[in-house]
């Protein structure tokens, strides 16, 4: 006991370095579908995710590969990208939302001045056409 | 003032239209292709050597109106395999290839197959799948196209 404490003093990172090596085919390509649904949910809320679409496509470049070649530290790469992107998603959502509510506001309050604009000069543009009509004909004299 | 009215009412009926229609797909679909070697639709390999590696390309496009996971199955049927347009082929896939795609967005990949056994009549089945959030799984998705093949037994030296 006292050596395996030893151990993980000295070497920190042991458990995580095992997690990755005994992760398997399957077990990486259920992690890509989850960072697919996280991708899928941030999108949903109105984030732009091209840019974690696009590592999750070299991630499964990286599975195709470990498929053939039975790398192990191409599965390491796959894990490392997958869980940035699944870090990544929600605050990319977040942002989307934030955004799709500014634009939402933004074009309602569009919509709004188009009516106000629109009740404005139903009302006052008869009154206000006529009296300019009326300043530009002042110098005019009738004659009869 | 009519005009002016009019022009006003017509703005403000696209901008509130742009509002709560922008965004939405009518007919979502997905395409699938295979083009030949030379990046073009014909030209396909018809007789391959059985062991001999082949290059083909594959089309996946994605007009479903959200971020799609798909992935495209090889499988090897012959002239009696039944294809449905509704199952999948009940036979284990040969490769299988994986993409993501953003709404509106197509791509072309190169990939290379070959096959062990000589014979006639070969049908090279492509099958488009996506992965379905609410399953957490791949849905066969009713596209699928087919490549015909001889395969001849390699010359002996």
């Amino acid at each position: 006991m006292l050596a395996s404490i030893l151990v993980l003093l000295v070497f920190p990172h042991v458990d995580s370095a095992f997690a990755i090596d005994e992760i398997s085919m399957d077990e990486a390509r259920d992690k890509l579908a989850e960072a697919f649904e996280t991708v899928a949910e941030a999108e949903g809320t109105g984030g732009d995710v091209s840019g974690l679409v696009d590592e999750l496509n070299e991630a499964a470049i990286l599975l195709e590969r470990a498929e053939v070649e039975g790398n192990e530290g191409l599965l390491r790469d796959l894990l490392l990208k997958v869980e940035g992107v699944i870090a990544e998603a929600p605050v990319v959502g977040q942002r989307g939302a934030a955004e799709e509510q500014a634009r939402m506001v933004w074009s309602w309050f569009v919509v709004g001045l188009t009516v106000v604009l629109a009740v404005i000069v139903w009302r006052y543009e008869p009154r206000v056409f006529w009296r300019l009509w009326v300043r530009s004909k002042r110098g005019w004299k009738v004659k009869a | 003032m009519a005009v002016v009215l009019a022009v006003l009412v017509v703005v403000g009926v696209f901008a509130g239209s742009q509002t709560i229609f922008a965004g939405r797909v009518v007919e979502p679909f997905s395409e699938l292709g295979v083009l030949g070697p030379k990046m073009k639709i014909g030209d396909y390999p018809k007789e391959v050597i059985a062991g001999e590696n082949f290059s083909l390309y594959l089309y996946v496009g994605n007009h479903e109106g959200k971020v799609m996971y798909y992935a495209v199955l090889v499988k090897l049927g012959n002239a009696t395999t039944l294809i449905s347009m509704e199952e999948p082929l009940e036979v284990a896939e040969m490769a299988r290839y994986e993409i993501m795609l953003l709404d509106g967005k197509n791509c072309t990949k190169p990939f290379t197959l070959s096959l062990a056994e000589a014979g006639v009549n070969y049908r090279l089945v492509f099958e488009l799948w996506a992965y379905d959030e609410g399953v957490h799984d791949f849905e066969y998705q009713r596209r699928w196209c087919q490549l015909w093949l001889n395969v001849t037994k390699p010359v002996v030296p």
